[in-house]
């Protein structure tokens, strides 16, 4: 377990929250009214680490979510944030095939660093409806035995799916549920029901495609 | 020193002040990019007391290595040769403190992984950039010792052994690495091409040594699967690696190895060669008799965790069923090469028996590993399958035989699967999502119906229409509605893939004339209230009635061809009674009977209007009013599917007496609703008014008609305006429909109605945040948009009056493309007619487009912010509008003397454009294209001397404006438009936009004359030999060149611009 922001008598973990920049990570993180109050801004250093705390039938936790927004341009430690981390959220934008194609070099940096930790793939922005990157096409996650959620942050859809997941995972038990509603955000759009069936049955459609050979030009 | 490690720590601390942890980060970086940075992180790396710290040399050094030239360094050869030596005597130090020397200098105890795993990395960009030339014994000096026998090795040894190896792969040698540029491909071709002379063969013999024992042999099986694609294949086809590969994966106990030995053999099995090889290659590992060893039942037996987390395989299961599939569409697709009349003869006799029963008994295996249970590799299984049924009908068919019997009896069991696995477990709960959000039981059905069941259809009707009447008989006599759900299921399959059958057709006939009698079930108990056992049964219930309608939705076609009307007498009743629209408890089956109702009478239209026009609006009426208040929800959804539904029938036939009565009878209480609901209110009646004149416009008579009237679907506007990167012009050969199709009478009712629109509409005419009024306004322009081609010109005066006022509303860059689209489509449709409305709205659209601005990711080329990406469409649009103007004589407007004001504006917006270096990549290809259309056309019409009549409007100057601007962008587009800025000048688009560019510049030729040639020549082509810009221009004047050549020597050039 992670040692920062540890708070008295709560399990702590660090998840560690990459993907390229603008596929909306910090827009994502923020939408938790808690963390968004609590956190410790260290824009200069290229990582916010944002204090997100759940109520679990389990008890309370707390993850601390290391955004590892705008690396590249502001410097930092690059990889170097990842270490000790517990779990991961690798984020990319549905709208951006660059930034899905970037996926499996995130993947491979993250493992380098933390081996064997739960790492959940999100596609986000599916409010938007100029999707590029088409849900049959993400079949990363299933090669790498990840979990992937759609997610769209201005909405808050699915927002609480991945640190389910993760929590889930990092508890050993997946009877774990989120007791109380979490306080986010009121959403900035709504996903209409029609368009939520239909990527839905997208996602699903998608995992009965095979999935790529190895030799394919990228893991992708 | 202690400065550093203090700093990086610092770093890492989110607890830290941040001004102090500023300054720590700001003293880390200025170490990172300082000239001798490396040499004193090198020192600072043996000393380090804390596996961050070094981590942190360690990345230093690995970014400095392996990206020189982002950093301020110049090595000398001495330097290059001091940093290796020390960066290895660490590196020995960590493997085997006691080497060096009695006591660890790296002051740490066990190093960590991530620590080990980065100094890999350093190691192996190390290889990339000095092996061979410059350190030779990289492999047999530094790695092979690692685990020599004449060494000591250690745990740590050869951990560090199989990490570098995959660091090298991953980084150097993986096809994914030789693809991320050229220098990485080249370094890759001399790595491996190194290895192959110098290492490979003991690498290869020392993985076969680590096989043997059982705390490497996963990790050993995973070097060989990553090497495999380059390294010689008879390097492995030793008993040392297969022998305990076969051992594992055929275990008769649980084996943690199986995993990653399935793994690997899938890889050695996928490693690239022809068909004929690929069969020698299957013949020598004696794959069919490992097939026939797997123990299918115990793997799936075994409830497995991860074997070995470090090498992310998978489980035994998912892995062996993956090696089977991979087996099976191998074999697959050499007997598809040999169907192939050139290779008929690639396999012999004997070949050709092997690759069939291989893939019989692959198939057989496959169908074994997928169980209800199965992951991931079911659906591969799956696949499989359907490949395997397809390749052998094409076998039978190409032989003129029929499916043999083997194949025959293969086909039955798989049927027998497929009535097996599909069949609604009686508990299922497909809410229950699982605890991971996977529901695997329903994966599997899809997959089993839509992909194996298809295929069997495809291959072997007869059968499969026996399958589904057997499923009828038995779902008739046992009363079981999984039973019914079923054989309905694999019915629409039927429809779907065969639907001329003349079997299937009387299966479907008698289904659709006798709806199950379960679909009048309806419940009063909350889905929140039931047991699961009631959810499921009531599930069930619900797919029922919804492949139902679906059924009939899709068998329309069943109507069209029987003379009399009973089939349909009967069927429409069950759309809007308790079984479809009325239905108490559910609204899944409710939107469904809306929806399918909608695409049964589209293409029915003209029977139903004929026959059942009074019966069907009788019952629809109920669903028809009141309107729905929440506009969001699905019932609401629901009633417009209704409104355009009857919309469809009372717009099919104009001259009937009583449709008008009916129009007037519906649009009455609608224009009530928007009169007594001004403003947001009466969004949803105005919704439901677009939906019912969706069936008045020029796309509402039935295909029927349109194809028995000549005059129909021949030179009208359908089919023509869609630029999409065409070559012709999007307005050119449009067809100008002024007039409205309908009588007077009905336009009369429409107008009326659109004029109470408008006028509860003027809410949204002030610019407003409120989404209810934004609503309103999207709303105003769906029905607006109806309107250009419901009422015909009728709308003009209208357009005059709302365009403007909307336009003062629109805020966002996507209302704003919104309200354009609408003066497009009407500019398009009414031609000269509109120009009154375009005069009013022309200098308004272009203020607030330039009003917006969007800026691109410098990587992706694209913009990322939303607002930016909303701005980008409005571009398009506007784009596209001018084009609109341009093409046709309202360049009057863009002319006129009241809007010279923002000629300029307009001007310079389009020669950005035109050069494309700003824009979005996404739309770019489009708006260069449409951009310099319009230029090209400016070049043509405005320099000739009778200029088409509008002579004295030319602005001035505008020759020299083209000798100079024009052409300088017809040229520069090529190098800084952003589809070009990675060098794709083949693909489709990029040629289009090349055929363009060249297209304006020999406008500019023929109507600019030498001037043209002289400027071009002086400015955009000055970096190029002089001789080959005037080879370029010679053929360009010169009338006989025809055009894909000038193209050709245009893109040459521009290449040659993008190396100056």
């Amino acid at each position: 377990m992670a040692q920062n922001q540890t708070q008295p008598n709560i399990p702590t973990f660090k998840v560690v929250l990459v993907g390229d920049g603008g596929v909306g990570k910090t827009t994502f993180v923020k939408r938790h009214i808690t963390g968004e109050f609590e956190k410790r801004y260290m824009a200069t250093m290229g990582v916010e680490v944002h204090p997100l705390r759940f109520s679990t039938n389990f008890g309370e936790i707390l993850m601390n979510v290391w955004d590892t927004a705008g690396q590249e341009k502001l410097g930092g430690l690059r990889d170097g944030y990842y270490i000790q981390g517990d779990a991961a959220i690798i984020m990319f934008d549905v709208t951006s095939r660059m930034t899905y194609k970037n996926v499996p070099q995130w993947h491979r940096d993250l493992v380098r660093v933390c081996e064997n930790i739960p790492i959940v793939l999100c596609g986000n922005k599916v409010d938007i409806k100029d999707r590029k990157v088409k849900a049959k096409t993400i079949t990363f996650h299933r090669k790498k035995s990840l979990q992937y959620y759609e997610l769209s942050a201005k909405s808050n859809y699915n927002f609480e799916k991945p640190f389910l997941w993760i929590a889930r995972k990092l508890i050993g038990n997946p009877g774990v549920e989120f007791t109380r509603a979490l306080a986010l955000q009121p959403p900035e759009v709504i996903i209409p029901d029609d368009q939520i069936a239909q990527m839905n049955k997208e996602i699903e459609e998608a995992s009965h495609i095979p999935l790529p050979d190895e030799d394919d030009n990228t893991d992708l | 020193m202690e400065e550093l490690s203090a700093a990086v720590l610092i770093c890492l601390n989110p607890q830290i002040d941040r001004n102090v942890a500023g300054q720590a980060l700001a003293y880390c970086q200025s170490i990172r990019q300082s000239q001798d940075g490396w040499a004193f992180v090198l020192q600072h790396l043996s000393t380090a007391m804390r596996p961050e710290v070094a981590f942190w040399c360690c990345q230093v050094l690995h970014e400095i290595v392996a990206n020189p030239s982002r950093y301020p360094v110049q090595f000398s050869p001495e330097q290059r040769s001091a940093l290796r030596a020390k960066l290895l005597t660490y590196f020995r130090e960590v493997i085997c403190p006691s080497k060096a020397s009695n006591v660890s200098t790296t002051g740490m105890g066990k190093h960590p992984r991530f620590l080990l795993n980065k100094l890999s990395q350093v190691v192996a960009a190390l290889i990339a950039s000095d092996y061979p030339l410059e350190w030779g014994d990289a492999f047999q000096g530094t790695i092979m010792p690692l685990v020599s026998a004449k060494e000591i090795t250690t745990d740590e040894s050869v951990g560090m052994f199989l990490r570098l190896l995959r660091a090298l792969d991953e980084d150097v040698t993986s096809i994914r690495a030789s693809q991320l540029s050229e220098h990485h491909r080249v370094t890759s071709v001399r790595v491996k091409d190194a290895m192959r002379d110098d290492c490979v063969a003991s690498i290869v013999k020392k993985c076969g040594e680590l096989i043997m024992q059982p705390r490497y042999i996963s990790a050993a099986f995973d070097i060989v699967a990553r090497y495999v694609e380059w390294i010689d294949i008879g390097l492995l086809l030793q008993d040392a690696i297969i022998s305990p590969m076969y051992t594992a994966i055929t275990s008769q106990q649980e084996c943690p190895a199986r995993g990653a030995a399935a793994y690997a053999l899938r890889c050695v099995i996928l490693k690239r060669m022809n068909s004929e090889l690929k069969i020698n290659l299957l013949r020598t590992l004696q794959i069919d008799k490992l097939l026939q060893s797997i123990p299918a039942e115990l793997i799936c037996s075994i409830s497995e965790t991860e074997t070995n987390p470090d090498l992310s395989i998978h489980s035994s299961q998912v892995e062996v069923a993956s090696l089977v599939s991979t087996v099976c569409m191998t074999v697959l697709d050499v007997l598809k090469e040999c169907l192939k009349e050139k290779n008929a003869n690639m396999l012999d006799n004997s070949a050709r028996e092997f690759t069939t029963n291989v893939a019989q008994f692959a198939l057989s295996q496959a169908l074994r590993l997928t169980n209800e249970n199965t992951e991931d590799g079911s659906s591969q299984v799956l696949q499989c399958v359907s490949a395997y049924v397809n390749v052998f009908t094409r076998i039978a068919k190409s032989s003129n035989a029929n499916i043999n019997a083997g194949a025959i009896n293969a086909i039955s069991s798989i049927l027998e699967i497929v009535e097996k696995r599909a069949l609604m477990p009686v508990d299922h709960d497909p809410h229950d999502d699982g605890s991971d959000g996977n529901n695997s039981f329903s994966e599997q059905r899809k997959v089993l119906l839509k992909s194996v069941f298809r295929s069997v259809v495809r291959a072997t009707p007869e059968l499969c229409v026996n399958f589904v009447k057997g499923l009828l008989t038995k779902a008739s006599e046992t009363g079981d509605i999984r039973l019914t759900e079923l054989s309905l299921s694999t019915l629409l399959v039927l429809t779907s893939t065969v639907p001329d059958d003349p079997n299937v057709v009387e299966v479907r006939r008698s289904v659709i004339a006798n709806p199950p009698s379960c679909m009048l079930f309806s419940t009063d108990i909350p889905l929140s209230a039931m047991n699961r056992e009631q959810r499921a049964r009531n599930n069930q219930l619900e797919l029922i009635a919804i492949t139902y309608f679906d059924l009939v939705a899709r068998s329309y076609r069943l109507f069209l061809t029987r003379t009399d009307t009973q089939l349909l007498s009967s069927v429409l009743p069950v759309f809007f009674d308790g079984r479809g629209l009325s239905h108490r408890s559910s609204q899944p089956i409710r939107s469904q009977a809306a929806y399918s109702l909608l695409k049964l009478a589209r293409p029915l239209r003209t029977v139903v209007t004929t026959t059942h026009l009074d019966a069907v609006l009788n019952a629809a009426h109920a669903h028809l009013f009141p309107m729905k208040s929440d506009t969001s929800s699905q019932e609401f959804k629901n009633q417009m599917l209704i409104f355009e539904t009857v919309g469809y029938l009372l717009g099919t036939d104009h001259k009937r007496q009583d449709t008008l009565q009916y129009l007037t009878a519906i649009l009455k209480p609608l224009m009530e609703g928007v009169q007594s609901n001004p403003g947001s209110a009466s969004v949803a009646y105005i919704s439901a008014s677009g939906h019912l004149s969706k069936g008045f416009g020029g796309d509402s008579k039935p295909l029927l008609l349109i194809i028995n009237d000549p005059d129909q679907g021949k030179g009208s506007e359908l089919g023509k305006r869609s630029f999409a990167g065409g070559e012709e012009n999007p307005t050119k050969d449009v067809k100008v429909q002024r007039v409205s199709p309908l009588s007077p009478e009905m336009q009369a009712v429409w107008t009326a109605c659109l004029e109470t629109v408008i006028k509860a509409s003027v809410v949204c005419f002030a610019p407003s945040r409120d989404a209810s009024v934004a609503d309103l306004r999207l709303k105003l322009l769906f029905f607006l948009h109806r309107m250009v081609d419901t009422v015909g010109s009728n709308v003009l005066p209208y357009l005059e009056q709302v365009l403007p006022e909307l336009l003062k509303g629109c805020d966002s860059p996507l209302e704003l493309r919104d309200v354009i689209i609408l003066a497009s489509q009407a500019l398009t449709k009414f031609g000269e007619s509109f120009e009154a409305v375009a005069m009013r709205i022309y200098v308004p659209i272009v203020q607030k487009v330039h009003q917006h601005s969007y800026s691109l990711d410098s990587n992706t080329l694209m913009a990322i912010s939303e607002e930016g990406r909303e701005a980008v469409e409005m571009h398009r649009a506007y784009t596209y509008f001018l084009h609109a103007i341009v093409g046709t004589s309202l360049i009057r407007v863009l002319l006129h003397e009241s809007n010279q004001a923002v000629i300029q504006t307009v001007m310079n917006s389009l020669l950005a454009s035109a050069v494309g270096e700003s824009l979005d990549v996404r739309v770019a290809g489009s708006v260069m294209k449409m951009s310099l259309h319009m230029l090209g056309q400016m070049v043509e019409n405005w320099t000739s001397s009778a200029a088409n009549g509008i002579g004295s409007s030319i602005p001035t100057g505008f020759v020299e404006f083209a000798v100079e601007k024009i052409s300088t962008a017809s040229v520069l587009a090529g190098v800084k438009g952003t589809i070009f800025r990675y060098g794709d000048y083949d693909s489709g688009q990029s040629v289009s936009v090349l055929t363009e560019m060249t297209t304006v510049q020999r406008l500019c030729a023929n109507h600019l004359g030498r001037p043209f040639a002289e400027f071009i020549l002086k400015e955009p082509l000055r970096s190029i030999p002089k001789d080959l810009g005037e080879e370029y221009l010679s053929a360009l004047y010169a009338p006989s060149t025809p055009m894909p050549l000038l193209v050709e020597g245009f893109t040459a050039i521009v290449k040659l611009l993008r190396r100056m």
